[in-house]
């Protein structure tokens, strides 16, 4: 299956309500991001003790998960390998058929939703319920995240009123405190029969086995503490070394997400319950996911990727992500990391747009808390969508030779003045009023969302060769 | 199962480069002259509320959020609340922390109510999930960013800590440090029990409408009472 985000984009482009509501929100995320940012005097030095903690730990990534696992052990709890998203499923889906375990509490997890943990919980006849209460809207409505942070940000209070009156009962409102009761009442009674929870991992600290896990709502808390049976999954890039990085990490993390000093909670998981703990869970279990990652982490320039801490600051700050939104993309990820990602946790053909979905104006990297060259990521990445088409170059005749005609012309100042000078002359026939006069493939539909401009009379050569003139 | 199979894959994965090398300092964090005041400050703008209990008797202050949040029990299941924090001992019933049991009081009339025992769970769960306040001590508190580390141990668990609408944490105020290096650099992880929290004010959401809204799943109320060390 490929994935395609241009044909999504005319739809969204053209929603008027969204178009007005997604920039003004995730421009308020910003502001929030900025001003927790501005009070950091060492962001700089976090930013890159992060960026080389997370090279380290690559660049040495076996050792690191073999600590980690070593450790969780040793409290008591569990370690699952799984080499892809299928084999992560059978072992969640085979633990809970033998614990006879029916309702799963889950809290937000994209790699859960990477690997289409919920379908496929319940295709298995389980009863798999989002505690995170915008994951939990969009379970309701049958949608997928729209943003890796904030899921539920294109849904309005309307909508989320009608979707729990619909599903839930609750009477027509327009207060987000009742909405929100109706909301923790429900998922309260559905927390206190779960048989499993099932949470992500924001960290796994090798040096400690410690998972650390960060949340506002304290539903990742109690989905780690309620039920008898915990289920942490964790992609094999989030290992960090020392307990001690946690504070760099966390702060970074938190400041760039939603402008927190800190999220209310950060839950630090050790094992299940000890001798003499009368809560928490009485089984434990870390199923670590590669599903491509070790294909990325061989790729000495493309396994900073794997670096990501998923803040969604990226997303926040993109011009492409404020106009196209999340569902565009069609991928589990989006926004700069998901063009970045998506390619490459499938195949550059499988996801041959995503690395187009860019202005390449850097605004990611330089918002990125762990300093990830996404750009440049981004240039590798269309090179090799461009490569894997120039396999494909008889089908694309015209390219080519547009390509071709193009180097001919843009290597010789001659011939570059020669065709700007005729351009100049020819365009007044073709375009008015930044459009096109009659629609010509393969140009037509571009001057859609975009002005065409019309050339400057004179060249910037001939400008600068008179301003030259008159300083004589 | 994979174990060996990833292993193997990320091991010549890891070979294409060099290694890097790991940082061997870490960057500084800041310290603070007065962290009561930070602390007080940063826990107000998460909507927590601060009570300075340091040169009054505790349990006056404990009456007061009671009476201002309209309950009268409120339930704790930790020895040190009396020990370190220097509520009254007659608020004790001593033989009910010698096994895994929850507590509560009418503390304000100094009266002590028949522990629950949380052994007949299905049943003990709902109550628990019923209880309106409660109460604890905390670990330590960071002043940087206004937050509270909770601890689980034996007899005292974590549940207790985030099902009730309200609740009363008591901090000493040796255990208020600047930031979280110190916190890390003190303690370990996994040391002392299974799960330890870093709270920083009331549960919170703004899913819908981006609209903060206070307990979501847990707490809405959210006390921290400073005390005397060693009280
Ligand atoms: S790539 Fe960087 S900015 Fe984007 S989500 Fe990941 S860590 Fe955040």
């Amino acid at each position: 299956m490929q994935l395609r985000i241009r044909p999504n984009t005319s739809a969204v482009l053209s929603d008027a309500t969204l178009q007005a509501n997604l920039k003004p929100a995730l421009e308020k995320s910003l502001l929030s991001r900025d001003r927790a940012v501005a009070e950091v005097s060492n962001w700089e030095e976090l930013r890159q003790h992060a960026h080389d903690v997370k090279a380290h730990t690559l660049s040495r990534l076996d050792h690191y998960l073999q600590e980690l696992e070593r450790k969780v052990m040793a409290q008591g709890g569990k370690v699952v390998w799984a080499d892809t998203g299928a084999e992560a499923l059978e072992f969640i889906v085979g633990l809970l058929q033998e614990r006879e375990i029916k309702k799963v509490a889950k809290s937000k997890t994209m790699l859960g939703e990477e690997i289409h943990l919920n379908e496929e919980l319940e295709r298995a006849q389980f009863d798999p319920v989002e505690t995170d209460l915008g994951e939990y809207i969009i379970q309701l409505s049958r949608e997928t995240p729209f943003h890796i942070v904030t899921p539920a940000l294109h849904k309005s209070k309307e909508e989320v009123v009608e979707l729990f009156g619909r599903e839930l009962d609750m009477p027509p409102t327009d207060d987000v405190e009742a909405i929100t009761a109706t909301a923790r009442a429900v998922l309260r009674r559905h927390f206190l029969t779960a048989g499993a929870g099932i949470t992500g991992v924001n960290f796994g600290v090798a040096e400690t086995g410690t998972l650390a896990v960060v949340e506002n709502e304290g539903n990742v808390r109690l989905c780690a503490s309620l039920p008898e049976v915990h289920i942490a999954i964790m992609g094999i890039e989030k290992v960090i070394p020392r307990a001690r990085d946690l504070a760099v990490f966390l702060k970074l993390l938190s400041r760039s997400a939603t402008g927190q000093k800190s999220t209310s909670y950060v839950n630090f998981i050790n094992g299940p319950r000890r001798e003499g703990e009368w809560d928490g869970p009485r089984e434990f279990y870390l199923v670590l996911v590669d599903n491509g990652r070790s294909r990325i982490l061989a790729d000495p320039e493309l396994r900073q990727t794997l670096a990501c801490i998923r803040c969604g600051a990226c997303l926040n700050v993109c011009p492409v992500y404020q106009r196209i939104g999340g569902h565009a993309y069609g991928s589990t990820y989006q926004g700069p990391i998901g063009a970045i990602l998506t390619p490459q946790l499938t195949s550059a053909e499988a996801a041959p747009e995503h690395p187009f979905a860019s202005s390449l104006c850097g605004a990611c990297y330089e918002t990125c808390p762990v300093k990830i060259e996404i750009p440049h990521i981004l240039l590798k990445l269309r090179e090799r969508v461009q490569r894997s088409r120039q396999r494909l170059a008889r089908h694309l005749p015209l390219e080519a030779w547009a390509m071709q005609f193009w180097a001919w012309a843009m290597s010789s100042p001659n011939r570059y003045g020669f065709l700007g000078n005729l351009m100049r002359r020819v365009q007044p026939y073709f375009v008015r009023k930044g459009r096109m006069r009659v629609p010509m493939p393969p140009f037509s539909g571009w001057d859609r969302y975009r002005d065409l401009p019309p050339l400057p009379e004179k060249s910037f050569r001939e400008q600068f060769r008179a301003l030259n003139k008159e300083g004589k | 199962m994979s174990r060996p199979r990833i292993l193997q894959k990320v091991r010549s994965a890891c070979r294409v480069k060099p290694p890097a090398p790991l940082p061997s300092g870490y960057p500084g964090a800041p310290r603070f002259q007065d962290p009561v005041d930070v602390f007080r400050r940063e826990l107000e703008a998460v909507g927590g509320v601060f009570l300075d209990a340091r040169n009054r008797n505790p349990a006056e202050t404990l009456s007061q959020v009671l009476e201002q949040t309209g309950h009268t029990e409120v339930f704790w299941e930790e020895e040190k609340i009396f020990t370190k924090h220097g509520l009254p001992y007659r608020l004790r019933l001593p033989e009910s922390f010698s096994t895994p049991n929850l507590v509560f009081s009418y503390h304000y009339q100094g009266r002590v109510r028949l522990p629950i025992t949380l052994a007949a769970r299905s049943i003990e769960l709902d109550r628990l999930a019923a209880i309106p306040v409660s109460a604890s001590s905390a670990a330590f508190g960071i002043a940087e960013t206004g937050t509270i580390v909770q601890t689980v141990g034996p007899g005292r668990g974590r549940l207790l800590n985030v099902l009730p609408e309200t609740h009363i944490v008591f901090l000493a105020q040796g255990d208020l440090l600047s930031n979280m290096d110190q916190l890390l650099q003190r303690i370990r992880p996994g040391e002392e029990g299974s799960a330890l929290t870093l709270v920083t004010g009331p549960s919170r959401t703004a899913d819908i409408g981006k609209v903060l809204v206070k307990g979501m799943h847990g707490p809405r109320r959210w006390f921290v009472i400073l005390t005397e060390d060693g009280g």
